[in-house]
């Protein structure tokens, strides 16, 4: 039995590792064939980034198939007509898998993404990174800034306040960052709740290290949070900043079940239409 | 002949109150040894609310170099001590 299993595990993580080669060639083959073309086809910078946008979204759908066929994730989506609106929000998320990012931006056909600084040295990723105009997390005003300004015209934004995968276990710290983001531009923040049972690809993981049986991801978005609450007059940024994190953070918590005794009544009625 | 300068004993309260109600901060955490970032939780965009909102309470201006050399509460006093003395007549 134990060789059973130690045999389904080699197997698992073999599986793992062919994901893994797939995802690092298609990156390539992107960039060296597709952005090309792109390019040449493209008119404005901002045209040519929504298209590149588009096709790192297709791509990520089939590599969320591709998972899922090697039986390496199940995947299960709720309240996914709440991102399908039109308008520009920010869509924020808690991030326990390397694996969450992808199965997200395969729900969203444009999305500017504010990513690590680090995939800007990934030798699979930094030409993705940089023709789909994705911000680096490294510059707090500046960032703040472009990020308000592009929901303002009109485009999706997504963004993880904890800025890395998530402890093992816990939620990590939230990052004021886009609470900012989103006052500043007054635009609606859209929640989504991910859970990966059991932990897959988490932080400080190999990416051998497999569980014993597929993870279950469960991608729910929440209801849309307006900032109307939170931009009262008198109230200092900083501190509208401050509260709006916290909400997140309760709201994330108690969706996690690491609830905490108080509530927010301000969230509850910040989510009302 | 002008007003006369703060002492840091009132620099120090003032820019409690304003770190109390803008920032959500509580009294006890306010104290000159305070670190702004490890202590506080003051990001870089916190920083910049607080340079905003202490040139609009002193009537300075606040200078890069000016930021870049402050890490506690004390340093905080200290740049607005020094440059409120600079600016008597």
């Amino acid at each position: 039995m134990r060789q059973k299993l130690a045999i389904a595990k080699s197997w698992r993580a073999l599986r793992t590792g062919i994901a893994f080669s797939v995802f690092g060639v298609g990156a390539l083959m992107l960039v060296t064939l597709a952005f090309p073309v792109v390019r040449l086809l493209s008119g404005t910078g901002e045209v040519r980034q929504q298209r590149v946008q588009w096709l790192v979204h297709r791509t990520f759908q089939f590599f969320a198939w591709f998972m899922t066929v090697l039986g390496l994730i199940r995947v299960a989506r709720v309240g996914m007509e709440r991102l399908r609106q039109s308008a520009p929000c920010l869509i924020v998320a808690n991030h326990p898998t390397l694996i969450d990012v992808v199965l997200l931006i395969a729900e969203l056909p444009q999305a500017d993404c504010v990513v690590k600084k680090g995939l800007w040295h990934n030798r699979f990723l930094r030409g993705v990174v940089a023709a789909a105009g994705y911000i680096p997390n490294d510059d707090g005003a500046a960032l703040v800034g472009d990020c308000a300004q592009r929901l303002r015209a009109g485009r999706r934004l997504l963004l993880f306040p904890e800025g890395t995968r998530s402890p093992r276990g816990r939620l990590g710290h939230f990052r004021r960052g886009a609470a900012r983001i989103a006052l500043e531009s007054g635009c609606d923040v859209v929640p989504v709740v991910i859970t990966c049972d059991p932990p897959t690809l988490a932080k400080g993981g190999k990416w051998y290290h497999v569980p014993d049986r597929p993870a279950h991801v469960t991608l729910e978005v929440q209801e849309p949070i307006t900032m109307r609450r939170y931009l009262e007059p008198g109230t200092s940024p900083a501190l509208a900043a401050r509260r709006l994190t916290e909400d997140l953070r309760i709201l994330y918590e108690t969706k996690l079940g690491q609830c905490r005794p108080q509530t927010s009544a301000a969230l509850t009625a910040a989510a009302s239409p | 002949m002008g007003l006369p300068v703060p002492t840091r004993e009132e620099i120090f309260e003032r820019l409690k109150k304003l770190l109390v109600e803008e920032f959500d901060l509580r009294d006890e955490q306010v104290v000159p040894a305070a670190q702004l970032a490890a202590d506080l939780d003051l990001d870089s965009v916190d920083w910049i609310d607080m340079a905003v909102a202490l040139e609009v309470d002193t009537g300075l201006e606040l200078l890069e170099e000016d930021l870049s050399a402050i890490r506690t509460i004390r340093d905080v006093v200290d740049v607005l001590h020094g440059k409120l003395t600079a600016a008597q007549p």
